[in-house]
C-alpha cells in the first residue's frame, strides 16, 4: 500500500494539471486569479530600467547543477530567464546569465539562442552572454561580486539553488546600487535573501515565475494543482496526527 | 505542439526513469540511465571549465574592466591542472621525487590547504559581516509583522545560541532558543520543504508532459 | 465678336447667349435684339484687347457639339490635317500655326470648337472674332462688335481661331458686357477661383501676386503660394511690349519674363474707379490710387489689371501676372500669347480692373481685342471711364495678335474648338453686348456656343493693374496694401482681418507688467532649464575617490575584536557546555560501542568555506573512530569535499593510520544524487582510482576484501557506519534518500552547520515506518555540538578551543544586531514623524 502512493501521488498531480490546463481553455474561461508576489510586480521595473538605462539584465541561475537535487530550482531559473531575457535582449547590452554547473550553462545558451531568434536578433546574440562564473558554489558566489560592476549591470535576477554564497551577490549589488530579486529552494538561503535581496521570494514561489510573468497556462495550470495537492497533504497530515493520537 | 527528436527522447527517458522506480522491470534500465547522466554531469564540468576560460579569454582580449584578473585566474586554472602531472617528473627532477600523484599531491594540497581553503574561509568571514550589517539594517524596512516576528525569532536564536558567561544564570533562553529552533523553526522549514517539493514534482511533471522544454527545440 | 443687344434692357450679350444675362429676357426671337454687330460704334472701354481683338477677327462658329477640349489636344504645330470631315477637328489657332487658314465659321463647323481666343482672326487680331463667328465668343470675350486690329499681324485663317477668342479681339464701340451696372452683374458663370478673389472695387485690375506686401489672409493658400515677390509687374501673355501685371501666374510669367511693374491686386483701389463700379465691389477696397498686388505687390500703377486680363478687353499699361509677378513690360509676353492678340496698348482684366491705356494690354491680348486704344471696360461698368487712349476693348480687332495667334490665322489656329470651360461664355445669340456677361445659367464648361466678346466690367476694370506708364492715380484713401496673395499689390482692399484683431501694440496702457527680481530669476531659471534640455554636456569625469567603507571595517573590527580578546585575555569566561545534546550522545554511543571488523564510511560533503565550523565535529568523530581502531572510507558528492576530507583524514590519522591499510579517500563521487546511488547499488563501479591517484584503489588491503566483484553486495553490506558531514540539508537529504534503503541496517550519523539542523532534525526524529529506526541514528550540530561531542568524549579538541571565540563572538553578533537594529528603527520613527 505504502509503495502505491507515490504513484498515485504523481498521477494525480499530472490528471490535476491537465484538468486545469483544459478549464482554463474553455470558452469564457475568466483569466486565472493569482495572489500578488511582490518581487515579480517589481521584475518589469527592473528589466525596463535594464534596457532603458542600457545596461545589462544580469540572471543567474544559482549554484546548482542539472541532475542533483537543484535541477527542478535550475529549470525554474531557465523558465524564468526565457520569458525576461525576450524583454531584456532589446537592450543595447544583452544580459548576461551565470551558473555555476556547465550543463546549466548549456541551457542557458540554448534559451537565450531561441529568444534571439524568435526575435529574428540572432546576429545579436553572444555564446559568452551565459557563462560559467565559478565551478563551486563560493567560487561562484565571489565571482559575483566583480561581474556586477564589470558588466554594467542594472539589475539582477537570481532564480535556482543558492545557499550562503548569495549574500555576496547581493552586497556586491547593494555596493553597485543596483537592484536584486532572488529565489532559492533552499528555506536558510531564503532567510539570507529576506534579510540582504531588495525582492526575495519565498517558499515555492520560484517555481511560479512562469505563471506570474507570463501567464504560461500550463505553469497556472501547475500552481492551482499544487494548491490542490497542499491542501489534500495538509489534510492527510492533520488526519494522521488525529488518527494517531486517536489511536494511542 | 511539434514533437521533435529531442521532446520524444526526453519524455521517453524520463517517464522511464519516473517508473523504473515504481516497476523492478524497469529497474535495470533506469540504473544504466542514471549511469549515462552521472558521466553527462562529469563532461558538463569540464565544458564549465572551458567556458569560464572561453569567457577570461575574451575579457582579456577587449580589455574589458578587470581583465588582469582573468589573467590571474587562467594562470592560476592552469596551474592547478598541471599540479598533479608534476608527480610524473618525479624520477627526473629530485624536487617532484615524492610529489605524487592525482589531486592530493604535494602541490595540489599545498594550493588547496593555503589557498583555497584560506579564500573559502575568509569569504565565509565576509559574509558573516555582511549579514550582520544586513541584520542590523532590518529596521529601515517598513515594520511590518512579518519583520517583527522575524526580528524577534533572530533574536531569541541569538539568545539560544550564545554559551552564557560563567556567572550568569540560565534563565531558559537556551531552551526557549532550542525550542524556537526546533520547533516553529522546523514547522515552517518543513511547510516550506513541502511546498517546494510540490513545485519540484510540478516541474518535473511539466517536463515529462512536454509543457517546459529546458532542452531546447 | 458680335454682341447682341437686349430688346429689354438694351445691354450687350454675347452672341452665344440666348438669355439676356441683365434681364433674363430671350435675345432671340421676337424679343430678340438686333442682329450682332461686327464692330460696336462705341469702343469697348472695359474689355480687354485680347478680348477684344476677338471681334475684329472673323469669327468662326463653332458647332455646340464641339468637343471644346480637343483643342488642346490637338497638334501644336506643323501641318495641320485638314481633311474635309476632320477639319472640325483641328483647332484654329493649330491651323493657322500650321499656316493653314481657319475655316470660316460658317463652312467649318469644327471651329466652333475651337475656343474664339485661340480662333480669332488672323489678319488683324486674332482675338477679334470674324463676323461669322462672332457669335461663337462669348460677348466678354468679344467685347463687342469692333473688330479692328490693334495693329496688323499674321492673321491666320479665321476659323484657326476660336470665335471666343477671336472675339475677344474685336473692338467692339458696344459698351462692354462689363459695362453693365454693378447690380446687373451676377457673374454667376465666374469660376470659384476668381470669386474667391473677393471681387474688386473699380480700381485697376488686380495681379496676382506682388508679395512685396504683407499678406492678404483672405487670399486662398494656394494662390498665396504662387504669389512671387516681384515688386514688378509681370507681364501678360503676348503682350511684349506693354508692361505686365502683377498678377500674371508664375507659370505664365515665366513665359514671358519678368513684368517691369507691380501688379494691381484684385483688392487694389490704385486706379480710379468706374462709376458703375458695384457697390459689394466698392466697398471693399475703396478706390487706391494703386492697385496693389494680393501677394504683396508693391505699388502699383493704376493699371493693375492682369496682362492676360487686360488683354482681353481692355488694355493696362501694365499687363500683370495673375500669379503675383510684379508688372512687367509686355516684352515679357511669351510669344504663343502674344501672336493671339498683338500686344494691346493696355491690357486689362476682364474682371473689372480699372482698365489704363491699351499700352499695358499685353501683345496676343492685343491682337485679339484689336483695338487697344479704348481701355478695357469693367464688368459693372458700361460706363467706365476711358483713358485718354482708348484702349483696346473685347471686340477690338485692332490690337495685334500675338504672335502664335496670326500664325494661327485670324481665329483660325483656335477656331477648332473651344474648351468646354470656355464655350460656357458664348452667347447664344449673335448679338454681343460688349462686357456682356453670360446669363445666369449658363457654365462656362458645357455651353456650346461660341464665346462673345463683351465688355469689361467695371468692378473688373477697376482692378486692373496700373501701368508704369499710365498716369499717377488718384489720391489713395487707404494706404493700406495687400501684400500676397492674389490681392497683392491692391490697395484699398478690405483687410482679411479686423484691424481689432490684428496684434498690435495698444496705443493706450491698459496693463502694465510689473516684473519684479524675483520673476526674472524664475524666468531665467526657466530658460535655463530649457536650454539645458537642449544642450549636451559631456559626461563629468568623476574623480577616483577611495572609498572607505567605515560601516563595514568598524563591525569587523568588533567582530575580530570580540573573537580575540575572550580566548587571549579572558580564557573561560565562556564555559564548556556542561549538558549534552540528546543526538549528539546518541551519536556517541554509537561509535563507542561500534565493532572494527567493518570500516566506516565518511562523506564530507562540504566545501573549505564551511571547514571552520564543521571541521571541529568532523575531527571529533574521525578522532574518536581512530580511536576505537575502525577503519575509514573517505568520499564526497562534492568536487572540493574531497579535498577536505583528505585533510581531516591526514591529520587525524598521522601517526596512527596507514594509508591504504587503515584508511583511505576514494574521492569525489560524481553525478550527485544519481552518482549517490550508483554508488550504493555498486560502489566498485562508482571509483576506479581513489584521491590519491592509485590506480588500483580496490587492490588496496582495506578495499580489496570489500565488495567483491559479481558478489551482488550493496553499500550497506560492508559497513559499519555511515557518517555524514554536510553544510547543507540538501547533501545530507541526497545521501539519506538515494542510500538508505540499501543501508537501512547501517546507522548513519550527521554532523551537520546549524543553519541546517532544523531541516535535519527531522530525520533524526522521524521514521518511515513505524517500529522502524529513524534514518539518522545521531545528529551533531556545529560547534556547539562538536564542543558537547568532545566533552563527552573527554577528549578536548578544535572546539573547546575555539569555545570563547566563539562566544565572544556571538555576544558581539547580538549586540550589533541589537543595538543596531533599535538605533535604526528609533532614527526612522523619528524621521517618519518628521514627515
Amino acid at each position: 500500500m505504502a509503495e502505491l502512493l507515490a504513484p498515485v501521488f504523481v498521477v494525480v498531480f499530472a490528471i490535476l494539471m491537465i484538468v486545469f490546463v483544459a478549464l482554463g481553455w474553455r470558452k469564457g474561461a475568466r483569466p486565472t486569479a493569482v495572489r500578488d508576489i511582490e518581487a515579480f510586480l517589481s521584475l518589469p521595473t527592473t528589466v525596463g530600467q535594464a534596457v532603458e538605462t542600457g545596461k545589462r539584465l544580469h540572471i543567474s541561475l544559482g549554484s546548482g547543477a542539472v541532475g542533483e537535487v537543484n535541477t527542478a530550482a535550475a529549470f525554474a531559473g531557465l523558465t524564468v530567464l526565457e520569458q525576461i531575457s525576450a524583454a531584456a535582449a532589446v537592450s543595447d547590452k544583452p544580459p548576461i546569465v551565470t551558473t555555476a554547473d556547465g550543463t546549466a550553462m548549456l541551457l542557458a545558451q540554448d534559451t537565450l539562442r531561441q529568444v534571439y531568434q524568435q526575435q529574428n536578433a540572432l546576429n545579436r546574440y553572444d555564446t559568452a552572454s551565459a557563462r560559467v562564473a565559478g565551478l563551486s558554489p563560493m567560487s561562484f558566489g565571489a565571482a559575483l561580486t566583480t561581474t556586477l560592476s564589470d558588466e554594467s549591470v542594472a539589475g539582477t535576477v537570481l532564480i535556482g539553488s543558492a545557499t550562503e554564497e548569495v549574500v555576496l551577490l547581493t552586497e556586491a549589488a547593494q555596493r553597485a546600487h543596483t537592484t536584486t530579486l532572488a529565489a532559492s529552494d533552499n528555506p536558510a538561503t531564503q532567510a539570507l535573501l529576506y534579510v540582504t535581496a531588495d525582492s526575495a521570494l519565498v517558499g515555492e514561489d520560484l517555481f511560479a515565475g512562469g505563471a506570474y510573468i507570463s501567464r504560461l497556462p500550463m505553469h497556472v495550470a501547475s500552481l492551482h494543482a499544487q494548491d490542490v495537492m497542499r491542501l489534500l497533504v495538509g489534510a492527510a497530515i492533520i488526519l494522521g496526527v488525529v488518527a494517531s493520537t486517536v489511536t494511542r | 505542439m511539434k514533437l521533435r527528436a529531442s521532446t520524444i527522447i526526453a519524455i521517453s527517458i524520463g517517464l522511464v526513469t519516473l517508473l523504473g522506480y515504481f516497476m523492478p522491470d524497469l529497474r535495470l534500465i533506469r540504473v544504466q540511465f542514471i549511469a549515462w547522466a552521472g558521466m553527462l554531469a562529469a563532461v558538463a564540468v569540464i565544458i564549465g571549465m572551458f567556458n569560464l576560460l572561453g569567457v577570461h579569454g575574451k575579457k582579456i582580449g577587449d580589455g574589458t574592466p578587470g581583465w588582469p584578473y582573468s589573467i590571474v585566474l587562467a594562470l592560476t586554472l592552469l596551474t592547478v591542472l598541471t599540479l598533479p602531472a608534476l608527480g610524473y617528473l618525479g624520477p627526473f627532477v629530485p624536487f617532484f621525487k615524492d610529489w605524487g600523484f592525482g589531486p592530493a599531491n604535494v602541490g595540489s594540497t599545498f594550493v588547496f590547504q593555503y589557498v583555497q581553503t584560506a579564500i573559502g574561509t575568509s569569504l565565509s568571514g565576509l559574509i558573516v559581516v555582511f549579514l550582520i550589517i544586513a541584520g542590523y539594517r532590518l529596521t529601515r524596512r517598513p515594520m511590518k509583522p512579518m519583520l517583527i516576528a522575524f526580528l524577534m525569532a533572530a533574536t531569541i536564536s541569538l539568545l539560544g545560541l550564545i554559551p552564557l558567561p560563567a556567572g550568569l544564570p540560565d534563565v531558559g533562553l537556551h531552551t526557549l532558543g532550542n525550542w524556537l529552533a526546533q520547533v516553529p523553526a522546523v514547522a515552517g522549514a518543513r511547510g516550506i520543504l513541502l511546498g517546494i517539493a510540490l513545485g519540484v514534482v510540478a516541474t518535473g511533471l511539466r517536463v515529462l508532459l512536454a509543457a517546459d522544454r529546458p532542452y531546447g527545440e | 465678336m458680335a454682341v447682341l443687344r437686349c430688346a429689354n434692357c438694351g445691354k450687350p450679350n454675347p452672341d452665344f447667349l440666348d438669355i439676356c444675362q441683365f434681364c433674363d429676357q430671350p435675345l432671340r426671337g421676337e424679343g430678340a435684339p438686333a442682329a450682332a454687330e461686327s464692330a460696336p460704334a462705341e469702343p469697348v472701354e472695359a474689355i480687354p484687347d485680347w478680348l477684344r481683338g476677338e471681334a475684329a477677327a472673323e469669327p468662326e462658329a463653332a458647332p455646340p457639339q464641339r468637343q471644346e477640349q480637343d483643342w488642346m489636344w490637338k497638334g501644336t504645330g506643323g501641318e495641320a490635317e485638314q481633311p474635309a470631315a476632320s477639319a472640325e477637328d483641328v483647332p484654329d489657332w493649330l491651323r493657322a500655326m500650321q499656316g493653314e487658314s481657319p475655316a470660316p465659321a460658317a463652312d467649318e463647323p469644327s471651329s466652333a470648337a475651337i475656343p474664339d481666343w485661340l480662333s480669332g482672326g488672323a489678319a488683324s487680331d486674332p482675338f477679334a472674332a470674324p463676323a461669322e463667328s462672332a457669335a461663337a465668343m462669348p460677348d466678354w470675350l468679344t467685347g463687342g462688335t469692333s473688330a479692328e486690329p490693334a495693329a496688323p499681324a499674321p492673321s491666320p485663317a479665321a476659323s484657326d481661331i476660336p470665335d471666343w477668342l477671336r472675339g475677344m479681339g474685336e473692338p467692339s464701340t458696344e459698351p462692354s458686357a462689363f459695362d453693365a451696372p454693378a447690380s446687373a452683374a451676377p457673374a454667376s458663370d465666374v469660376p470659384d477661383w476668381m470669386n474667391s478673389l473677393g471681387g474688386a472695387p473699380a480700381e485697376p485690375a488686380p495681379s496676382f501676386g506682388t508679395p512685396a506686401t504683407p499678406a492678404a489672409s483672405d487670399v486662398p493658400d494656394w494662390m498665396n503660394s504662387l504669389g512671387g515677390a516681384p515688386a514688378e509687374p509681370v507681364p501678360s501673355f503676348g503682350t511684349p511690349a506693354a508692361p505686365a501685371a502683377s498678377d500674371v501666374p508664375d507659370w505664365m510669367s515665366s513665359l514671358g519674363g519678368a513684368p517691369a511693374e507691380p501688379a494691381p491686386s484684385f483688392g487694389a483701389s490704385a486706379a480710379p474707379a468706374a462709376s458703375d463700379v458695384p457697390d459689394w465691389m466698392s466697398s471693399l477696397g475703396g478706390a487706391p490710387a494703386e492697385p496693389a498686388s494680393p501677394f504683396g505687390a508693391s505699388a502699383a500703377p493704376a493699371s493693375d489689371t492682369p496682362d492676360w486680363m487686360s488683354s482681353l478687353g481692355g488694355a493696362p499699361a501694365e499687363p500683370a501676372s495673375p500669379f503675383g509677378a510684379s508688372a512687367a513690360p509686355a516684352s515679357d509676353t511669351p510669344d504663343w500669347m502674344s501672336s493671339l492678340g498683338g500686344a494691346p496698348a493696355e491690357p486689362a482684366s476682364p474682371f473689372g480692373a480699372s482698365v489704363t491705356p491699351a499700352s499695358d494690354t499685353p501683345d496676343w491680348m492685343s491682337s485679339l481685342s484689336g483695338a487697344p486704344a479704348e481701355p478695357a471696360p469693367s464688368f459693372a461698368d458700361p460706363s467706365f471711364e476711358a483713358p485718354a487712349e482708348p484702349g483696346p476693348s473685347f471686340a477690338a480687332p485692332e490690337t495685334a495678335q500675338p504672335s502664335w495667334m496670326s500664325e494661327a490665322g485670324t481665329g483660325s489656329a483656335l477656331a477648332g474648338e473651344t474648351p468646354s470651360w470656355l464655350s460656357a461664355f458664348r452667347p447664344s445669340g449673335s448679338d454681343a453686348t460688349e462686357g456682356a456677361l453670360p446669363p445666369a445659367g449658363a457654365t462656362p464648361f458645357g455651353a456650346s456656343d461660341e464665346i462673345a466678346q463683351t465688355a469689361l466690367p467695371s468692378w473688373l476694370a477697376a482692378l486692373k493693374p496700373a501701368s508704369p506708364d499710365s498716369p499717377g492715380g488718384a489720391t489713395e484713401a487707404d494706404t493700406y496694401q495687400e501684400t500676397v496673395g492674389l490681392l497683392a499689390g491692391v490697395r484699398g482692399i478690405l483687410r482679411a482681418e479686423p484691424l481689432i484683431a490684428m496684434p498690435h501694440k495698444s496705443n493706450t496702457e491698459v496693463h502694465k507688467l510689473l516684473v519684479t527680481d524675483a520673476h526674472v530669476a524664475q524666468a531665467d531659471i526657466l530658460a535655463g532649464f530649457l536650454k539645458e534640455d537642449t544642450e549636451t554636456s559631456p559626461e563629468a569625469k568623476r574623480k577616483a575617490r577611495l572609498s572607505v567603507p567605515f560601516e563595514r571595517w568598524l563591525v569587523m573590527v568588533l567582530l575580530i575584536v570580540a573573537v580575540i580578546v575572550p580566548p587571549l585575555f579572558t580564557p573561560g569566561i565562556f564555559p564548556v557546555p556542561r549538558t549534552i545534546n540528546l543526538a549528539t550522545q546518541k551519536a556517541f554511543q554509537i561509535i563507542d560501542k561500534l565493532p572494527n571488523d567493518k570500516p566506516a564510511l565518511i562523506a564530507f560533503d562540504y566545501d573549505p568555506a564551511q571547514s571552520g565550523e564543521l571541521n571541529p565535529g568532523a575531527e571529533a568523530l574521525v578522532s574518536h573512530l581512530i580511536r576505537r581502531g575502525v577503519p575509514l572510507i573517505g568520499v564526497s558528492a562534492l568536487a572540493t569535499g574531497a579535498g577536505v576530507g583528505e585533510e581531516v583524514l591526514r591529520h587525524a590519522a598521522e601517526g596512527k593510520y596507514a594509508y591504504g591499510t587503515h584508511y583511505t579517500n576514494l574521492g569525489y563521487i560524481l553525478g550527485g544524487p544519481v552518482g549517490l546511488y550508483l554508488f550504493a547499488v555498486a560502489p566498485r563501479r562508482a571509483f576506479q582510482i581513489d584521491f590519491q591517484g592509485t590506480a588500483q584503489a580496490w587492490d588496496q588491503p582495506l578495499l580489496a576484501s570489500l565488495w567483491p566483484p559479481d558478489a551482488g553486495r550493496s553499500l550497506g553490506d560492508e559497513l559499519s557506519l555511515i557518517v555524514l558531514i554536510s553544510a547543507t540539508p540538501e547533501a545530507t537529504r541526497a545521501w539519506i534518500e538515494q542510500t538508505r534503503a540499501l543501508t537501512a541496517k547501517v546507522p548513519m550519523i550527521a554532523v551537520v552547520s546549524a543553519g541546517a539542523e532544523p531541516l535535519v532534525r527531522p530525520y533524526y526524529e522521524g521514521s518511515y515506518h513505524e517500529g522502524e529506526q529513524p534514518a539518522l541514528n545521531g545528529l551533531v550540530t556545529g560547534v556547539v555540538g562538536a564542543a558537547q561531542y568532545e566533552q563527552q568524549a573527554g577528549v578536548p579538541g578544535s572546539a573547546s578551543g575555539l569555545w570563547d571565540a566563539l562566544g565572544g563572538g556571538l555576544v558581539m553578533l547580538l549586540v550589533l544586531f541589537v543595538a543596531g537594529n533599535l538605533i535604526f528603527g528609533v532614527v526612522g520613527f523619528m524621521r517618519r514623524r518628521k514627515r
